[in-house]
């Protein structure tokens, strides 16, 4: 199999030098980079990228804040600055996934990713799709993929960014971003390092929390050459450190009770673009590495992972295009846990892609998708989406997008090879995604507003969960069918009130009902609403910019989550209103802000028994250098 | 798991002086309510009493968080009654709440040494209290010892070092007698200390699983293996007295009434005479997905078994009468672990 990739590879190289030497016309290069090469084949999915003023507002927290800022994603935090997990559409924290650069960062002995470990300040680009679209992603992709992307652009001038924030509870973020090329080399340097004693007020007992503290560092670096017009590479490294008290539960106490993780990831990219087709390649090494400890007891795992990919593209005609795609992931991991002490694993995968243009406003993409793993049956995953202009006028423009995909998410390591517990024969879990969107664009003189709303019912089967056996032995079981079903809508309005001052409102909404079908291990929990997964969830923004001052104010409501599975009152988390605000000053030089976030000093939980911080104050201080 | 009647007594004691003044009046007692006690799930710090009144068969679920406007905490281990006290001690949380009989919070024992704690037993103005100790680089237990708390401070003054997971704890004849158990069985066994000097007089092994402690209303020591043996200790607690082994795994919990010795095993309910040390089947079978928790209410001799189900939703709680009957089947807590008996005087 592996020399069968290798051949492939070959393949698509051979087509590509043959095709360049018969068409010398310098073609343009595609707005696109490397990264974001994923989005273009998903016409019927609604993708999100977070907005300007949200990336820099939580700058100096981790990515998981801007995302639910933005999207109907919940995260389960187990206190502040601790494990946090995503919700998003109804699924759980392993059907998400996480891409860098194009590769999969989630676990692969847990099978999700610590948002925790994602530092705002790493990365360049979020973009989060939403739906199963991104099975595009690979495995797991059920509730949608969250992308991360460090882009190089090879535009002259050099750019140097320095930056401090000062918080409450000891917070501090120190942060440096360079970036710039002289046309033929570009680099993207971030560095960061940040920490915080933690130990703010529980409200709901008056003390302070213990054994909360963190520490993060960590470096991202890409650089790129362009070789010539048409070919580049690019080399990026991404080191990240991370070290934490766990926060124990309100009113608990802990002795020794930390985790430390390192993770490494770096790839190498070769881009080559041709006048009909272009050539993706790249290599790249991942390294993660945890040891949690308490009281004098360590766990440790550590996962090295190699994986390659092929993507060839070929234009047929100015309308349509296809992408083979071919992967392969070989994974080491090291774990006490596991029968020997570890495990290994291949995994390869195969792709092909259609896109084009049907007609003169409706775009349609096509995929199939198979993966191979030993002793896993996997299906085959398909992808249709359209998406079409229903209405266009020079300042009304109404859109549809239709999408629907047949999915699947393999076991993880833990799932397969847990010491006397794993079962390498589980099946993977699989989804099938219907959704449509329809979205609006309107101008009315100066105000520019856009509207979207989203409905998808996703049906997800052989879920897999660990539950006791006849022995009371915890075992991995696909026991459960799922169906998540539900409505996302967003809102954006922004127009002039004075010649220099401009107000803008964002707003979102979405209802995620994902109940039990079938359930093998707890009948009672056949109709009831999944677990951590908000009925109900609202997001709001406004922001009031005037001359060099901005006032910008978040807000997010998130209603009642159940955390059994029986759906009880009892043990559910209330719903909250958390509400940040912030004033910023900024000129081509200088960015000063002042933010408070939780200012109504609201109690709250994102997972039972653990606090959250109450009121809280960040002073954050910036300077941009620019050297042409 | 396990039920203690402190109150129960106290009321029969109350009831016989009544007695004294009302000769002809007949005693009849009745249980007001049942407190039902549920583990929670780790690191959700949500354990929780309830009170079941077996009455009008109504279950109200969060009574202690209700009653005493707070949360209990994480993992609840055991609860003891004692002096109309209710000491509910907290695992995950590392300390032990103590409320009065209405679920009235009181105080809390809680020091740094206090580090995975299993179970309490009260002697007067002295609680022990069996402490599993930190973990070693494996996640084994190394340092293990039995707390000597002075109730009036909630202080620690003695600690005793002993054999690794202590669990189950009963004083008799001034001695504590503390039951080990390790999960791969390889340490089973009970230690019997001297509480007037606080040494350890005696180790006795016993089958695997050593789990609740009770004593017979001959006042002999009775201790289940969940491996599916029920041990008799002799009356100077020195060594077993008889030893009676069942055909199959024993849940780790059991009960008196009326002379006879309940337990739960394999789906049914089976007696053990005291007496005549014959078992037998009371035809009661009972389904559970998981089972978890065996009581008797000493007035009625109905029985309570909980469910753990999937440990991580709700419990669930059935109540069979004596002779067999489904009385009531009722969903509880997460986890539910022990049932006490709140008895009073029926009007």
């Amino acid at each position: 199999m592996r020399l069968g990739v290798v051949f492939l590879l070959l393949w698509f190289t051979n087509e590509l030098w043959a095709q360049n030497h018969q068409d010398s016309i310098p073609v343009l290069e595609e707005v696109s980079v490397q990264g974001n090469f994923e989005k273009q084949f998903l016409p019927g999915n609604n993708i999100i990228l977070p907005k300007a003023k949200t990336l820099d507002f939580y700058n100096g927290d981790n990515i998981s804040e801007i995302l639910k800022q933005n999207s109907s994603i919940y995260f389960k935090e187990y206190g502040n600055g601790m494990l946090t997990t995503i919700s998003f559409r109804g699924t759980n924290a392993s059907q998400t996934a996480v891409l860098w650069d194009n590769f999969n960062i989630n676990s692969f002995t847990l099978g999700q990713t610590d948002f925790s470990l994602l530092p705002s300040q790493a990365i360049s680009e979020i973009s989060i799709i939403p739906g199963s679209g991104s099975s595009m992603g690979g495995s797991g992709a059920f509730g949608g993929a969250v992308l991360l992307e460090n882009p190089l652009h090879f535009k002259s001038g050099n750019k140097l960014s320095l930056g401090q924030q000062i918080g409450s509870f000891g917070l501090l973020n120190s942060n440096l971003n360079a970036n710039g090329s002289n046309g033929k080399w570009a680099y993207d340097t971030r560095l960061y390092w940040g920490k915080a004693e933690n130990n703010f007020e529980i409200l709901q007992t008056g003390e302070k929390q213990d054994n909360a503290r963190f520490e993060k560092w960590g470096i991202n670096q890409s650089i790129g050459y362009k070789i010539n017009e048409s070919e580049k590479i690019k080399l990026a490294i991404w080191f990240n450190d991370n070290f934490r008290e766990i926060q124990p539960p309100i009113g608990s106490t802990r002795d020794v009770n930390e985790q430390k993780d390192q993770n490494i990831r770096t790839h190498l990219n070769y881009k080559k673009t041709g006048v009909k087709s272009s050539l993706n390649v790249g290599t790249g090494y991942f390294m993660d590495e945890m040891e949690y400890q308490l009281n004098r007891a360590v766990s440790y795992y550590k996962v090295d992972r190699w994986e390659s990919f092929a993507d060839y593209k070929y234009n047929f005609s100015t309308r349509h295009q296809m992408k083979f795609s071919a992967r392969y992931n070989y994974i080491d991991a090291k774990n006490q846990n596991y029968e020997g002490g570890g495990a290994t694993e291949e995994r390869y995968s195969l792709g092909a892609l259609f896109k084009g243009k049907i007609w003169k406003k409706t775009d349609y993409a096509v995929h199939l998708r198979q993966q191979f793993v030993p002793q896993v049956n996997i299906p085959i995953s398909p992808y249709v989406g359209i998406s079409t202009q229903l209405y266009n006028t020079k300042n009304h423009q109404l859109n549809l997008k239709l999408n629907t995909s047949y999915n699947f998410r393999l076991p993880t390591l833990n799932d397969r090879f847990w010491n006397e517990a794993g079962r390498p024969e589980l099946n993977s879990e699989t989804s099938w995604n219907k959704e449509v969107t329809v979205s609006s664009l309107h101008h009315w003189n100066d105000l520019k507003s856009n509207f979207s709303i989203t409905a998808y019912h996703n049906q997800v089967d052989n879920w897999i969960q660990w539950v006791p056996d006849e022995n009371n032995q915890w075992r991995p079981r696909n026991i459960k069918e799922v169906l998540a079903g539900g409505i996302e809508t967003s809102a954006n309005v922004r127009f002039p009130i004075a010649s220099e001052l401009k107000f803008e409102v964002n707003g979102q909404y979405s209802y995620t009902k994902s109940t039990v079908l079938e359930s093998e291990s707890n009948q009672n929990e056949i109709g009831k609403q999944l677990i951590y997964t908000p009925l109900h969830k609202a997001n709001a923004s406004s922001s009031f910019h005037w001359r060099e001052f901005s006032l910008d104010v978040f807000q997010q409501w998130t209603g009642k989550v159940y955390t059994t599975n029986s759906n009880s009152d009892i043990y559910a988390l209330e719903s909250f209103l958390l509400s940040d605000i912030g004033l910023k000053w900024s000129n081509k030089i200088w960015t000063t802000s002042a933010q408070v976030k939780n200012i109504l000093n609201k109690e709250y939980q994102l997972y039972s028994g653990y606090a959250m911080p109450g009121r809280n104050f960040q002073i954050s201080i910036n300077k941009t250098f620019k050297i042409n | 798991m396990k039920k203690n009647y402190t109150n129960f007594f106290k009321v029969i004691a109350l009831l016989f002086l009544l007695s004294a003044c009302e000769e002809k009046e007949e005693i009849k007692l009745k249980t007001s309510g049942v407190y039902i006690y549920n583990e929670g799930s780790f690191g959700n710090n949500n354990a929780t009493i309830g009170n079941y009144d077996p009455e009008i068969n109504e279950y109200t679920p969060i009574a202690f968080r209700r009653q005493s406007n707070m949360s209990l905490g994480d993992v609840q281990q055991n609860a003891s009654l004692y002096d109309s006290k209710i000491y509910s001690v907290l695992n995950g949380s590392n300390d032990i709440k103590i409320m009065d009989a209405n679920l009235d919070y009181e105080t809390l024992i809680k020091f740094p040494e206090l580090d995975k704690p299993r179970d309490i037993a009260i002697s007067d103005d002295l609680a022990f209290i069996s402490n599993w100790g930190p973990y070693n680089e494996n996640f084994a237990l190394t340092s293990s010892e039995i707390l000597v708390v002075e109730l009036e401070t909630n202080q620690l003054i003695g600690r005793i070092e002993t054999q690794e997971y202590p669990e189950h704890l009963i004083i008799k004849n001034n001695k504590l007698i503390v039951g080990h158990a390790s999960f791969d069985g390889s340490i089973s066994e009970l230690s019997i200390i001297n509480i007037d000097n606080l040494e350890i007089e005696q180790t006795i092994s016993v089958p695997k699983g050593p789990q609740e402690i009770i004593e017979d209303d001959n006042g002999k020591i009775w201790i289940v293996c969940t491996s599916g043996s029920l041990v008799q200790l002799n009356t100077s607690l020195t060594g077993i007295e008889n030893q009676i082994d069942h055909d199959n795994e024993i849940l780790g919990d059991i009960d008196i009434f009326e002379m006879n010795i309940f337990f739960y095993s394999n789906g049914e309910i089976f007696l053990l005479n005291t007496t005549d040390y014959n078992v037998t089947n009371t035809n009661i079978s009972v389904d559970m997905q998981t089972p978890y928790a065996f009581g008797i209410d000493p007035v009625s001799g109905d029985f309570y078994l909980g469910d753990a189900v999937d440990y991580s939703s709700e419990g669930l709680v059935q109540r069979y009468s004596n002779d067999g009957k489904l009385l009531d089947s009722f969903t509880a807590g997460i986890i539910p672990t022990q049932f006490t008996f709140n008895i009073e005087r029926d009007r």
